[in-house]
């Protein structure tokens, strides 16, 4: 059964992005359009691991990393933070809410692949 | 033009009114072109959220096909290709054993024709056995007859032994005729079955050839098909690494809508400073306040860049800087 993946970011063109790469290689998506909405779509349902942006209207991605950690389902749901942000301040933000890794856009797909597939639950 | 002023009051007179005319256009213009630089955001993103949309759905057609449906097609060919062969190896197995059928007919034919020639044989022992017992009976009546009366009884033996003599040699020839009609038969089905022989073997020789002609053409062109699908999937992969590429070069619309949305904000939040009493305040906490808000390497470099201009005359002598520096962060990704 394929592995299910959120896609969480403002830009509809960098989820495309994201979307085709994992699709090409196998995995189910679900795209949400910032931290808010992802943490709607956090209904429960098994989610083996999740890509967010930071710099996010409504609800950015370091606040929706710590607000997902919150939630039992997804305490150990491993998190990518795909973010145009380097600075190493940011990173450790990133860190300390529990992300798993920090990917600075833009990406080649199979550098992004080759993280999920690192750190993708079994 | 050159403006003499005589006194001090003049000059500051002088700016005021600049000042107040500078306010005045920026309280006009600032929104003018917080509203442009949205307007452009919005468009950049609409454009390049459906190119990428487009892109990106083409790019999953592609692999789509590429993995799934050539592939399947090849293989249904080949494996088509290898029934019709094998089913047409099986008819001709069914030709080559009804062949060996006949054969094994015409060797039964044969020895019966071997058989046919004793049973002539036979009559013709027959027929020499009624000739010897009717001399053996003529002589029989003559000896009879000499004795006189005496011999009478012998006489009838001798004559039904000549009966039976004659009986027996019309039967031998019966048998021989017979014998020689069945074995012109035999012969003739001999002959005609030689000839068929022949004709099976060259028939089959021929189908051999046909079939064999038919796998060939089949087989090549299969293979033909076979390499076009395999140029097509390589191209379609090649293609479809293209997008991909494309797709990688669409992410500095992420980046542009970033940077346009600082210097939107920054606008309009020199736009509302205008309007407080406080006034814009220190232009270094602006700029400071300023850089705090990029995200990317390449706004700090630029913001780097224009402020040490301001802050340092440039010299004649010097080489123009770059105003944007690539980014050596792209793709970095740090494991935690």
């Amino acid at each position: 059964m394929a592995k299910t993946i959120l896609i969480v970011d403002d830009s509809s063109s960098l989820r495309s992005v994201v979307g085709t790469a994992l699709k090409g290689a196998g995995y189910d998506v679900i795209e949400a359009e910032d931290g808010r909405d992802a943490l709607n779509k956090l209904n429960g349902q098994k989610i083996h691991l999740i890509i967010s942006d930071v710099n996010m209207p409504n609800m950015n991605g370091i606040e929706f990393l710590k607000a997902s950690k919150q939630i039992p389902a997804y305490k150990f749901t491993p998190v990518i933070m795909l973010t145009t942000e380097s600075a190493e301040e940011k990173k450790m933000q990133g860190q300390a809410g529990g992300a798993k890794a920090w990917m600075v856009k833009p990406f080649q797909p199979p550098q992004l692949l080759n993280a999920v597939s690192k750190l993708v639950l079994p | 033009m050159h403006y003499q002023y005589e006194s001090t009051a003049d000059t500051e007179y002088m700016m005021d009114e600049n000042d107040a005319n500078l306010h005045q256009l920026c309280e006009s213009v600032l929104p003018l072109w917080a509203g442009q630089v949205e307007a452009a955001k919005t468009l950049t993103n609409t454009s390049i959220e459906g190119l990428s949309a487009k892109f990106a759905s083409l790019s999953q057609s592609i692999r789509h096909v590429t993995s799934q449906g050539q592939n399947q097609s090849t293989e249904q060919l080949i494996s088509l290709l290898q029934d019709s062969q094998q089913q047409l190896t099986t008819v001709i197995d069914l030709l080559k054993n009804s062949i060996e059928e006949k054969k094994a007919l015409l060797k039964a034919i044969t020895e019966l024709s071997a058989n046919a020639k004793t049973l002539g044989n036979m009559a013709d022992t027959v027929s020499r056995i009624s000739k010897e017992t009717g001399m053996v009976a003529v002589n029989a009546a003559i000896e009879a007859a000499r004795v006189g009366e005496r011999g009478r009884g012998f006489a009838v033996v001798a004559d039904a032994v000549k009966r039976l003599s004659s009986d027996a040699g019309r039967t031998g020839d019966h048998i021989s005729e017979t014998v020689l009609g069945v074995s012109q038969a035999i012969k003739t089905v001999t002959d005609i079955s030689k000839e068929f022989e022949k004709k099976d073997a060259q028939t089959l020789k021929d189908a051999e050839q046909v079939v064999n002609t038919v796998v060939e053409k089949f087989g090549s062109a299969a293979n033909a098909v076979v390499n076009t699908s395999q140029q097509m999937l390589t191209e379609s992969t090649h293609v479809a690494n293209e997008i991909d590429q494309v797709l990688y070069a669409l992410q500095f619309q992420d980046r542009v809508s970033q940077m346009l949305t600082h210097v939107h904000q920054d606008i309009s939040k020199l736009s509302t400073k205008m309007h407080e009493e406080d006034g814009l305040g220190d232009v270094d906490e602006w700029l400071d306040s300023l850089k705090s808000s990029y995200t990317m390497r390449e706004q700090t470099h630029i913001h780097e860049q224009k402020t040490m201009r301001h802050s340092q005359p440039r010299s004649n002598t010097s080489k123009p800087q770059a105003e944007t520096a690539p980014s050596s962060d792209d793709g970095e990704i740090t494991f935690f």
